[in-house]
């Protein structure tokens, strides 16, 4: 595992917002076509932390490494440029949009009418939307807006917009589990599955430890704004996960001296 | 298979489709409406020659209402419009008449200097709201004040008169019986509507107005979306200039006067929906109509101004209630 290809780092993130340091000298790192889970209580800066990957936030110091090369997330147009997409928690989707329109936004399809007219290709794009989605198995009508969809019908939008472009790509979700019913979470983790094995690499926060365990290699835990353990999925039992959560160490396991897996 | 996720909820979504649609058809039926009322009490209103007469009436408050509509679909406002309508007309009057020079500016030029100088203070207040996130309708208050100061220093606080024919055509000439101020106000009216529906900057637009924030995370360069849109409106001021300085013949530092508030009660009469993200060129057209056919039809009954104030205010207050209700 140590020796597979590393596709992104963070080392040493710190992140204050006023007096609260929301991240403290964090590191993560990410391997190519690896499915990292991100656990820790709430307030412990599992979001901020990829707020800071997906150029939400900018962190105050601290290097990002992408494919070996530093590099800096300004914005999450950067982020993009870079390849790495987000789902975010609070659903970053455009409500008064169409589902294809969503999908699409940002980066549509054009033809040129004229020489210097560049205007969009509704016609392709929603094409591309109904294969897009019915290869995903996703029941939803490309046409209807956003606001009419049910929360998990929503959360499959999102997340099949990660799925347009390029599949070699870094996908960062945030709870894209949370508030759905039990089938829908699953067909949001059997997606999660098929992106890993289309290219993706993926960095997963969840509640749902079940969810996590289910479809994460490893998983890194953050504790009060610092980085507390890395463990292999092997290794990460509910005890052991809910330990560093909660006291961030392997309480009556020997502590860090024995944790396994703690990775640099 | 694909999966069924059931609707939400029938009965509500029944009548959160109604409620929607009403926000889209209220502003035709009501303009229908206006029409039917109007062409039964008298057999004047609804003649070819009224009609081009309310068409004419209304052009230059919806070229300003179709600026003002690129705004509130973005979520902003411009509440600049008629002191930049006055800045930018006295500007160009200037120049055309040769205020400042020995010899005239050619009015090509002129309105080439205008719609720059319209450009550049619409950009001042599109740079402080998109750059800084002050509210438009500080920044543009703002830009009020300013573009009235600057229309006083440069008509020195005098009408300007003597404006060159070529300046005043589209104001007062007619295209087989159809004054060219209506075909000016129709083809800027089409060409916007052509922008919202099929380029990205229009779809963008919309993405920004519907939730500023969404569209930021999704990669939509929000800043620039909002820079341009007090831009276009201010464009859009220029444009309005012209139609008016040929509509009275000359320009003064006062021809803006109550061009600020009917473009925007006719883009809202038009069911774009006042907090963003919904509406198109086409309500516009029917608010704008809404009001001028109202106006004109309590004239022809008899109905002075002030009767018409009233009545375009309850009707006003009307559409308001219903754009917020038709959206929840």
């Amino acid at each position: 595992m140590a020796d597979r290809d590393v596709v992104l780092e963070m080392k040493g993130i710190t992140k204050t917002f006023g007096e609260i340091v929301a991240l403290d000298d964090v590191d993560l790192t990410l391997h190519r076509g690896e499915i990292l889970g991100l656990a820790g209580d709430n307030g412990a800066g599992k979001s901020t932390l990829i707020k800071c990957l997906s150029g939400a936030h900018e962190p105050d110091s601290g290097r990002i490494v992408f494919e070996g090369e530093d590099v800096t997330i300004e914005n999450p147009r950067e982020a993009k440029a870079l390849g790495i997409e987000t789902t975010f928690q609070e659903l970053a989707l455009a409500p008064n949009l169409s589902v294809t329109q969503n999908v699409f936004l940002g980066r549509e399809e054009t033809q040129r009418v004229l020489p210097l007219v560049p205007i969009m290709n509704k016609g392709a794009m929603e094409t591309r939307t109904r294969e897009l989605l019915s290869d995903l198995e996703i029941g939803v009508d490309p046409d209807k807006r956003v606001s009419d969809l049910s929360g998990g019908q929503r959360q499959l939008v999102a997340i099949s917009r990660t799925m347009l472009s390029d599949p070699e790509i870094i996908i960062i979700m945030d709870e894209p589990t949370s508030a759905l019913s039990v089938e829908a979470a699953e067909r949001v983790l059997e997606l999660i599955e098929r992106m890993r094995r289309e290219g993706a690499s993926i960095i997963l926060i969840s509640h749902n430890f079940e969810h996590m365990r289910a479809v994460a290699d490893r998983i890194q835990i953050l504790h009060t704004g610092r980085d507390v353990g890395v463990l292999d999925v092997e290794e990460a039992t509910r005890e052991n996960i809910v330990d560093l959560m909660v006291s961030g160490t392997l309480e009556g396991r020997g502590g860090d001296d024995s944790d396994p897996s703690i990775s640099a | 298979m694909a999966y069924d996720w059931g609707a939400v909820s029938s009965s509500s979504d029944l009548i959160q489709n109604l409620l929607r649609k009403s926000a889209v058809y209220g502003p035709v039926i009501a303009l229908i409406g206006i029409y039917v009322v109007f062409s039964i009490v008298t057999d004047r209103f609804l003649t070819y020659r009224n009609q081009l007469n309310i068409l004419r009436q209304v052009s230059i408050i919806g070229i300003l209402a179709i600026g003002v509509t690129f705004a509130i679909l973005c979520a902003e406002i411009d509440l600049s419009i008629a002191q930049m309508t006055e800045f930018t007309g006295v500007l160009i009057a200037a120049l055309a008449t040769g205020m400042y020079y020995s010899t005239t500016v050619p009015v090509p030029i002129a309105v080439l200097i205008g719609l720059g100088a319209g450009v550049s203070v619409g950009a001042i207040a599109g740079y402080i709201t998109s750059r800084f996130d002050v509210p438009s309708f500080m920044s543009t208050l703002a830009v009020l004040f300013l573009a009235d100061g600057l229309s006083l220093i440069v008509s020195d606080g005098r009408p300007i008169g003597g404006i060159p024919d070529s300046l005043q055509v589209i104001g007062r000439e007619s295209v087989a019986g159809v004054p060219l101020i209506v075909l000016f106000f129709l083809s800027l009216l089409v060409v916007s509507q052509l922008i919202l529906s099929y380029t990205r900057f229009g779809l963008y637009i919309y993405a920004v107005g519907g939730d500023r924030q969404a569209a930021r995370l999704m990669g939509i360069n929000v800043m620039r979306i909002r820079f341009a849109v007090l831009v276009i409106s201010a464009a859009f001021t220029v444009f309005a200039a012209i139609a008016l300085i040929g509509r009275i013949g000359s320009a003064n530092p006062n021809m803006g006067s109550g061009l600020l508030l009917p473009p925007i009660a006719a883009v809202i009469l038009g069911g774009t929906n006042l907090f963003g993200g919904e509406g198109n060129m086409i309500g516009t057209l029917v608010g704008v109509l809404i009001l001028g056919s109202l106006a004109n039809g309590l004239n022809l009954v008899g109905v002075g101004p002030s009767g018409q104030l009233v009545a375009q205010g309850i009707i006003l207050m009307i559409a308001v209630l219903m754009n917020v209700f038709a959206r929840g």
